[in-house]
């Protein structure tokens, strides 16, 4: 009996209660601290983002410049009907805050999405087939890693022009080469699993082991790196919003939050530290539910084939 | 009796679980003399392993020992702290040895500098003393040219001289027991031959204690004088190793025996019966190219050298030869898994290149070793067993559900397994939903690579019992590859012996299990250890 068959049996003990693979996940999600945090700081932003300002029946487009650079209500001269304060146009700061964080979800999730269908298809393809595909799609990764992502960024969305959809599309066809690597190796792996050879027995065409016998076992490491990613993507729209070819005033992004704010950074630092901790809290929340993804679906719970 | 060497009393090792604390193994009991050998005997879940890894203090890390004592020569083994442990016992007084050669030593160290280190940093002996002593144990374990053998690398050495290294390495320091945890099992018929008469050398050599745990009677009854049976934890049976497997006085001890008499008594099958040939393969041949770098020559391996035989209708066909003797290549190239270089094979008269896969699927299904690996972990019982209906619509969309649990139930499974994940299910339900999913559609041939060889004993008669019943209801052709001549002499019609590649030797089961002709089948079937068996019974 190996080391590794031990553990294998350790994890029995655990399971003795014979759950389903799901139900192990949930099981264990109910434990995880870190998972069960991030997920409400997530869900809670996500609703402040969506829900609030249709309840507030507020804009941040309203102006009111007699209202110019008020303090946050803790400050003095702040005052609870602007409890954020306001910008340099007399614009209610909690209001563009709040669909600040819209756009940031919709441009990363939208983003990761991308980065994840480029990534997963050429991680798939590559694995599987091998050969001069792999090398293709090798070579297509290297020249990939070797451009300077945010310079590229800025020179497509300065020549396309700037919009939503552009940050988003720009984003995410810089952000696919993890999702490759990781698919790729563990795609190579699986392929040399019997019960990848009993499905090409049975008859199963080349495209369905791909999509019923491989694509599900990547799974959990397709969501972990999603996760990472709207991380890394969320970042990215607030640097290139920051460099002025992100979103475009007067769209509330945290990013152009913080740019806007920055010639007033000694007299009125609320209008760069809000925004500056709103991005932080979110991306904080993605990475603890990743963490807790990743702790949550490790595939030795499943006792694998691999051994 | 002496003052024992090693006292294991009431030994209990635990698992932290979310559910709690569970028991794996209690009540381990063991005495050790010095100089003795004690088999301890059990299937895979039994806590053999467990028990021994407590003592070395190599626990998982969700295991403890939850209660009981470890004694060696009047000091409480776990009592010690972690350091004077490493320093007094571990590797000195008691070492260990594992089951798998391939993956214990590190690639990226040479042998010698594996052999050595330990030595010199932890005893502060000079690299030359530690070199000499490393020759020493390396000529100890009858390692051919060892001085060579010291600026090797692990990947150049085979699985068998690599746990001849794992041996010199746990003998560098004189220990007083040797614990061998499966340490042939990984291991061709005739190198764990070669392995076992060296330990038994050794051991009566160096006066060593040895504590030898396997699964397999054979071996057990040849290297210990006692025996120890364990069984989900817990000692069903100990005594006289003789006695034991003489007279075994617990049921489950009598159930293994069976077991294996079950399989050894069956009468060798002397049909070579030439019906219709179902399958014809005609000189195949098979050669691997090894690309070695960039700049270097690619070396070539022939897996399979030309090779021509015929598989009848109806019959069994065991492939017997050691790892590297090409029969999964054989067994690939067959089923259309993987086209031969040269040659072509043959079904019903159709090259098997011509057959569309469709239609090959349901002529020839394989069936493979590793239970665990079979069956794709995110996809159900019922799943599984049903895709080969629904990619080939054999019956109507709404008679699946009904064919998918018939099969099953010809396979022994109930119909409750049809929700279950492959997580949840032991090696033996695996291996038979395995099974179920390749006999679904009916086919002619199932081509078996060692279809039982990872699955413990009271099981694979179980399995290899299923396979002859579906054979006898279904008609199939079986191809049966395995290197177990207990299995091959229970399945087989005809056997042939692989050997580097070449089919060395064929005939039927009793002409070559009992009388076999080349030089190698004959070492081959004496490398088989049998357990000796009381002549009153």
């Amino acid at each position: 009996m190996s080391l590794l068959s031990i553990f294998r049996k350790t994890q029995l003990v655990s399971d003795a209660r014979n759950l389903t693979p799901s139900q192990v996940m949930q099981l264990k999600a109910s434990h995880h601290k870190g998972f069960k945090f991030g997920l409400s700081l997530l869900l809670g932003i996500a609703l402040m983002g969506f829900v609030l300002p249709l309840m507030l029946d507020a804009s941040p487009y309203d102006q009111d410049l007699s209202m110019r650079l008020l303090p946050p209500v803790w400050i003095e001269g702040g005052s609870w009907q602007h409890w954020l304060g306001t910008d340099g146009n007399g614009r209610d700061y909690f209001v563009r805050i709040l669909y600040g964080a819209r756009i940031s979800l919709v441009v990363g999730l939208g983003a990761a999405t991308v980065g994840m269908l480029i990534g997963v298809t050429l991680g798939l393809i590559s694995g599987f087939y091998g050969g001069w595909v792999d090398q293709v799609v090798n070579f297509v990764l290297t020249c990939q890693l070797a451009l300077p992502g945010l310079l590229l960024a800025m020179t497509i969305v300065f020549l396309v022009g700037p919009s939503i959809m552009v940050v988003i599309l720009v984003i995410g066809v810089l952000h696919w080469t993890l999702f490759l690597v990781v698919v790729r190796a563990t795609t190579r792996r699986i392929r040399k699993l019997d019960y990848v050879t009993a499905a090409q027995a049975i008859g199963t065409g080349r495209f369905e082991i791909m999509r019923r016998e491989i694509l599900p076992n990547l799974m959990n490491q397709i969501i972990v790196i999603f996760t990472l990613e709207v991380g890394v993507a969320i970042l990215s729209e607030a640097s290139l919003s920051f460099l002025g070819v992100g979103i475009q005033p007067p769209t509330p992004s945290w990013g152009l939050l913080i740019a806007e704010g920055k010639d007033a950074l000694f007299y009125q630092p609320w209008l760069i530290i809000l925004p500056g901790i709103a991005l932080f809290l979110l991306v904080l929340a993605i990475n603890m539910m990743g963490d807790g993804i990743r702790d949550i679906t490790d595939p030795e719970s499943q006792s694998e084939g691999s051994s | 009796m002496s003052q024992p060497l090693l006292e294991i009393e009431n030994l209990a090792v635990s698992f932290k679980s979310p559910a709690g604390q569970v028991d794996v193994t209690h009540g381990f009991n063991l005495s050790l003399q010095r100089g003795e050998t004690i088999g301890i005997v059990g299937e895979s879940g039994s806590g053999k392993t467990l028990s021994m890894l407590a003592m070395t203090r190599l626990l998982p890390a969700q295991a403890f020992v939850s209660s009981g004592a470890i004694r060696m020569g009047g000091t409480d083994l776990l009592a010690l702290d972690a350091a004077s442990f490493h320093r007094q016992i571990s590797g000195r007084r008691v070492s260990m040895i594992f089951q798998e050669p391939m993956t214990a030593l590190n690639p990226v160290y040479s042998i010698g500098r594996q052999l050595t280190e330990t030595m010199i940093v932890h005893e502060g002996l000079s690299a030359s003393v530690a070199t000499a002593r490393a020759l020493e144990m390396l000529e100890a374990v009858k390692m051919p040219q060892p001085r060579l053998r010291m600026n090797q690398y692990p990947h150049q050495l085979s699985g068998g001289q690599r746990q001849r290294i794992m041996i010199a390495m746990a003998l560098m320091n004189k220990p007083d027991v040797l614990v061998a945890d499966e340490p042939t099992t990984a291991l061709d018929v005739t190198v764990q031959d070669e392995i076992i008469k060296l330990l038994v050398e050794l051991q009566q050599q160096l006066g060593m204690a040895m504590i030898f745990i396997s699964h397999d009677l054979g071996v057990v009854s040849r290297v210990s004088e006692r025996v120890i049976v364990m069984r989900k934890g817990e000692t069903v049976e100990r005594g006289e190793t003789k006695s034991v497997l003489q007279a075994p006085s617990h049921e489950y001890t009598q159930g293994l025996l069976q077991c294996l008499w079950r399989l050894e008594d069956k009468k060798l099958s002397t049909e070579s019966h030439h019906r219709e040939p179902i399958l014809r393969a005609e000189g195949i041949a098979k050669r691997y190219k090894l690309s070695a770098g960039l700049l270097k020559k690619s070396r070539k391996v022939d897996a399979l050298k030309e090779t021509s035989f015929s598989v009848y209708a109806g019959e069994t066909l065991a492939i017997v030869g050691e790892s590297g003797s090409g029969k999964s290549t054989l067994a690939k190239i067959i089923n259309g898994l993987i086209s031969s270089d040269r040659g072509k094979v043959t079904v019903e008269n159709t090259a098997i290149e011509d057959i569309p896969v469709k239609q090959r699927a349901r002529l020839i299904q394989p069936i493979f070793q590793d239970p665990y690996s079979t069956l794709n972990p995110t996809q159900t019982i019922g799943q599984i067993v049903a895709r080969p209906l629904h990619i080939h619509k054999t019956v109507a969309a709404e008679d699946i559900e009904a064919k998918t649990l018939e099969t099953m139930q010809k396979a022994g499974l109930s119909a409750d397994f049809v929700h279950r994940f492959p997580g949840q299910l032991s090696g033996g339900q695996r291996q038979r939903v395995a099974i179920a999913r390749a006999i679904i559609l009916q086919p002619r041939i199932l081509i078996c690579d060692e279809p039982t060889s990872a699955l413990d004993v009271s099981i694979q008669a179980q399995i290899l019992d299923l396979l002859c019943k579906l054979q006898r209801e279904l008609q199939m052709t079986l191809v049966v590859i395995s290197h177990d001549m207990a299995v091959v002499g229970y399945l087989a019609d005809r056997v042939f012996i692989m050997l580097d590649g070449e089919l060395i030797e064929s005939g039927s089961a009793a002409e070559v299990l009992q009388s076999p002709r080349t030089a190698y089948a004959k070492k081959l079937m004496s490398s088989v250890y049998r357990v000796p068996r009381a002549s009153a019974s």
